[in-house]
């Protein structure tokens, strides 16, 4: 349903992605869409090719590297993994949103 | 913040080279792709099934290349990389609009580009001097009475006592300079002496303004004495007189019979006090009484000293060394009758200045001293220019309102399949973003074309002397023109006019095409109606009708300078110009007696008068066009006292001549005789008076046989006979009051001065230049070497100067009217054609749309002629509603105009109705054409077309 779909923020999706990468290991585009959709309590429907916004950021940050390599169906995909610099951003990016986070609950408490 | 930079440089390549990455993108989307359809397969779905709803969840395959795209690079950038070949494309489609849209741009940037680095030369750029901002003059504010009530002036300068004295006493100032701008300077040469215009100035000059020599010293502060013999030439008299010769420092040279020593040759282009200035010497005030009032004082005041404190000062060290009261009245009582007062068009050449309010001394900038008095002219272009620009960006705007309309149904098409209402925005910005860019780069080209034109219809190319009268010093009528270039300034004042204009006319169009609906304009595109806004009509009618009121004010102004420029150009000179020369002669300083001056003077014209090639030939001190008034005695005629005579500001003054003047030049007696050969030095005193005196002073009766006293002082009296009228002659300008003349025989003036007493003798020579004058005919056009020789001849230290024929002196008197009538008419012609063109465009674009309605209305068996009435009717009520708007606007406004104007109302009916009439007319044309096509519509292909 439309109004239940979450509208992510540039950042947030970019921390997600780099929360799976650093989770999970390198993934391809399709698993990372897969194991979003999959993880996420919320039905959010996320066109996959969102993503693509999202790798081409951090890629050229430099915190995600990008290899061609082959799945367990010995298909060619591209895989994802994390920099050690997408490491240390992941950690500070982190810090941050929790921080957020806190200040949002501060303000402004879930209805009992 | 490193991984910002590293982002920014990954997306400056993924932009330089788009197909890298593009190509690793399709691969993955493909292997992307194929994993989804291979579990959906797994999942048990047919191969044609998987592949859709593998798509569908990508989100489609375009969309995530978009996304892909705006986010590997810069995507304002990829839309422009897009838009403008588009763009271009689109501009082949349609070459004729494209060409009329750049050349208005053009057009309207070339112009306000051309004028507004002139505005910036002349009036915003710091002077080429060291300090330039804290260099100033001390004007003395006076008032003298007249008739027409008090008369405000400034006097600059001091005498040279006073100049020690405040150099001494002034805290205020770094430097203080005395400048004597010597218009009689000489130089001796082989030839005889020439003409070389001197500056007399305060060593301290050079340091002051910060320039240095090109070649040798400037004067420097050990030449602050007497007698220094030190001289300083400028470039122009270095390649002139010494052909650039790098040994002419040590040379002697004679100036005004001092022998001076050249130490230095000062850079081309250094033009203070004047463009003309030649050499400069030493000026080493002398203290003492009796000495006289220099040119002016230029000075530096300290960094840290205000304008108001150096002002106080000045009234305070001023008011302590005049201590005579600035006021020099003429008693007003029992004055002769007024003369009428003229409107004319030297007004801002006179001192208009209400100073009644201001302190006795000031202290002026000299950047304003030198372009005060062109500011309000330079408002006028300045305004005319907007104008120009002001219409054609109108004009662009509604070409571009109407191409917008005609692709309603493209855009409406392309918002339906989901293009943004921005990403349209910036594509149709970009399209005017180009043509501002295209019309900016004709548009400094022509401004460069339009500056030389300038600066070439602003030259005067009388000889200097005659400058004068018309208040010029430096051989143009834009002070500053020498220093303006075609550089960085003029480029950037042109890039910002033309990127105003874009903004200006590209917004519009823009936003109202954003606004479009998509479905309404699909829908208006199939049945070829307005599919536009409600608004969109209505905003084009109301920039064409802004377009013409422009027009119009811009006209009627035009029209006026033009017709005032024709009034000058018809005013009758009360002489025939045509084949007369004029030309002075130069006695080496100090002037010979009269007596000796009168004896060449005769040879000259004697010899002349044998030549076949002459027709007639004369003598007068003061020749035609040369701004000098020259009262030797007081002329007072019957009925009237000294007293009264003393108090007329417009008492008659004197010429000098000899018998043959007044007929050489083509003079009309009106009355009585001319003066005679026998009216020789032993004979009754005669004079020949104009008839402005005649009418000044004997109101209706007739002069002839007058005897008028002339008082060389309070008790010596001589009485004169009046014994011809001649008709007025103009003096120093066309647009002037004829002021009240007595001609009288050079021969009978030398011989009553020989009989005054000896302490009244003052001056041993003639007053003012001995001119002569000279008809030639047609077949001979004598050089300057053909008149020195014959004047060597007769005396080999004579020598000739300023050598014009009246009627290109005519010509130089008017320069300054016909330079506005041209330039403002010259917008105004652009103008006019742009608004019509606007006019035209507009309607040919409604017939066009209506092409459908209007055959609907003929097969119902309406008339071509009514159709044609209606069209006329509608491009004519535009312009007769923007021609009553802009007659209003140039109503109020053109009063600013009036003292440029020469015999005409700033309301004058004529002007107005002329340009109401002209522009109806011109668009009644343009109408015209439009509506006859919109009558040639067969009703039967109208229809079709559906």
């Amino acid at each position: 349903m439309a109004s239940e779909r979450i509208e992510l923020f540039q950042g947030t999706l970019d921390l997600i992605v780099l929360r799976a990468l650093s989770s999970m290991g390198p993934l391809h585009a399709y698993a990372l869409a897969s194991r979003l959709e999959a993880i996420s309590k919320h039905p959010f429907t996320l066109n996959q090719g969102t993503l693509y916004a999202s790798l081409v950021r951090l890629d050229q940050k430099g915190w995600i590297k990008g290899v061609w390599s082959t799945t367990e169906n010995n298909r060619e995909a591209k895989y994802y993994e994390l920099t050690k610099a997408g490491a240390r951003a992941l950690e500070k990016q982190s810090e941050r949103w929790h921080r957020l986070a806190d200040l949002v609950d501060a303000l402004a408490p879930e209805k009992p | 913040m490193r991984a910002t930079l590293r982002r920014f440089l990954a997306r400056l390549v993924a932009f330089l080279r788009p197909g890298l990455a593009e190509r690793e993108l399709t691969r993955e989307i493909a292997a992307h792709l194929a994993l989804i359809e291979e579990d959906y397969r797994r999942g048990g779905m047919s191969e044609a099934d998987a592949r859709r709803a593998a798509r569908q969840a990508l989100g489609g395959i375009d969309k995530a290349r978009e996304i892909h795209r705006d986010h590997r690079s810069f995507p304002w950038l990829e839309d422009l990389r897009r838009d403008v070949p588009y763009a271009l494309r689109a501009w082949r489609r349609h070459p004729g609009f494209t060409l009329a849209a750049v050349l208005t741009v053009a057009l309207g940037v070339g112009a306000s580009t051309a004028i507004f680095s002139i505005i910036n030369t002349i009036l915003l750029k710091p002077l080429p001097y060291r300090n330039a901002e804290r260099l100033v003059q001390i004007a003395e504010n006076v008032t003298r009475n007249s008739d027409a009530g008090p008369v405000y002036s400034r006097r600059f300068g001091l005498t040279q006592v006073e100049f020690l004295e405040w150099r001494a006493r002034t805290t205020s100032y770094e430097h203080m300079a005395g400048v004597i701008n010597l218009m009689s300077g000489q130089l001796h040469t082989a030839d005889g002496p020439v003409a070389a215009p001197r500056a007399i100035v305060s060593p301290a000059l050079f340091e002051m303004l910060g320039v240095a020599a090109q070649l040798g010293r400037t004067l420097i502060p050990e030449d602050e004495r007497l007698n220094a013999d030190a001289a300083v030439i400028s470039a122009a008299a270095w390649q002139h007189f010494f052909g650039s010769d790098p040994s002419v420092l040590g040379r002697q040279v004679t100036l005004n019979n001092t022998s001076f020593t050249i130490v230095g040759v000062m850079p081309p282009g250094f033009d203070y006090p004047e463009r003309a200035t030649m050499f400069w010497t030493p000026l080493a005030p002398r203290p003492g009484p009796g000495t006289n009032p220099f040119g002016n004082v230029v000075a530096t005041v300290k960094a840290d000293v205000s304008i108001a404190a150096a002002t106080d000062e000045a009234n305070a060290i001023g008011s302590g060394l005049r201590v005579t009261p600035p006021i020099t009245g003429y008693g007003a009582a029992g004055g002769p009758p007024p003369a009428p007062a003229t409107a004319t068009l030297g007004g801002q050449l006179r001192d208009t200045l209400d100073l009644s309010s201001r302190p006795r001394f000031e202290v002026l900038h000299l950047k304003d001293l030198i372009v005060d008095s062109i500011r309000p002219q330079m408002r006028v272009l300045g305004a005319a220019v907007s104008v120009v620009l002001l219409i054609a960006c109108a004009n662009i705007a509604n070409l571009l309102l109407v191409r917008g309309t005609a692709r309603q149904r493209e855009i409406g098409v392309r918002l339906a399949i989901g293009a943004g209402r921005g990403r349209i925005v910036r594509q149709i910005v970009t399209e005017s973003a180009l043509l501002a860019m295209a019309g900016g780069v004709g548009g400094v080209g022509l401004a460069i074309g339009a500056v030389r034109l300038v600066e070439i219809l602003a030259t005067v190319e009388t000889p200097r002397l005659f400058q004068l009268s018309i208040n010029l010093g430096s051989g143009s009528l834009l002070p500053r023109i020498a220093e303006l270039r075609v550089d960085g300034s003029l480029l950037l004042i042109g890039l910002v006019i033309s990127l105003i204009a874009g903004l200006v006319f590209g917004l519009a169009p823009a936003l109202n095409l954003s606004r479009t609906n998509a479905a309404r304009a699909i829908a208006a595109g199939r049945s070829r109606e307005d599919g536009s806004q409600p608004g969109g009509a209505r905003l084009r009618s109301l920039l064409v009708v802004t377009q013409v009121s422009l027009a119009t004010t811009l006209l009627v102004g035009a029209g006026l300078l033009v017709h005032s420029f024709a009034k000058l150009q018809a005013v009758d000179l009360g002489f025939d110009p045509r084949n007369v020369l004029t030309f002075l002669l130069v006695f080496p300083p100090p002037p010979p007696p009269g007596e000796r001056q009168q004896v060449v003077i005769e040879r000259v014209v004697e010899r002349l008068q044998s030549d076949p090639r002459v027709a007639a030939v004369g003598y007068t001190n003061i020749a035609p066009f040369l701004a000098l008034s020259e009262t030797t005695g007081l002329f007072v005629p019957p009925g009237f006292t000294r007293e009264q005579m003393l108090a007329d500001p417009r008492r008659p003054q004197t010429r000098i001549v000899n018998h043959s003047y007044l007929p050489a030049i083509g003079g009309r007696l009106l009355e009585g005789r001319w003066l005679t050969e026998s009216d020789g030095a032993s004979q009754p005193l005669v004079m020949v008076v104009n008839r402005a005196l005649a009418r000044r002073y004997f109101q209706g009766q007739s002069p002839i046989n007058a005897l008028v006293r002339v008082f060389r002082s309070p008790d010596y009296i001589e009485d004169w006979r009046i014994i011809g009228v001649v008709d007025d002659l103009t003096q120093a300008r066309v647009d002037e009051e004829p002021f009240p003349i007595m001609f009288a025989d050079m021969r009978q003036v030398l011989a009553a001065r020989q009989r005054l007493p000896k302490d009244l003798q003052m001056g041993q020579g003639l007053p003012g230049f001995p001119t002569i004058a000279m008809r030639v005919r047609t077949s001979w056009e004598p050089s300057a070497a053909d008149l020195r020789t014959i004047v060597r001849e007769i005396d080999p230290a004579v020598g000739v100067d300023s050598i014009a024929d009246l009627e290109s002196l005519r010509h130089g008197s008017l320069v300054r009217p016909r330079f506005y009538a041209v330039l403002v008419g010259m917008f105004a012609a652009i103008a006019g054609i742009i608004a019509a063109v606007g006019i035209y465009a507009a309607l040919a674009f409604a017939v066009v749309q209506r092409t459908h309605e209007i055959g609907v209305r003929m097969a119902l068996g309406a008339r071509r002629h009514a159709v044609l009435i209606e069209v006329l009717r509608r491009g004519v009520l535009v312009t007769v509603l923007g021609v009553g708007i802009g007659l209003a606007v140039a109503a109020a406004l053109t009063g600013s105009l009036s003292t440029m104007l020469f015999g005409l109302s700033p309301l004058d009916m004529g002007t107005y109705a002329a340009v109401a009439f002209g522009l109806v007319a011109l668009a009644t044309l343009a109408s015209y054409i439009p509506a006859r096509r919109a009558t040639m519509v067969d009703p039967v292909i109208a229809l079709r077309c559906e």
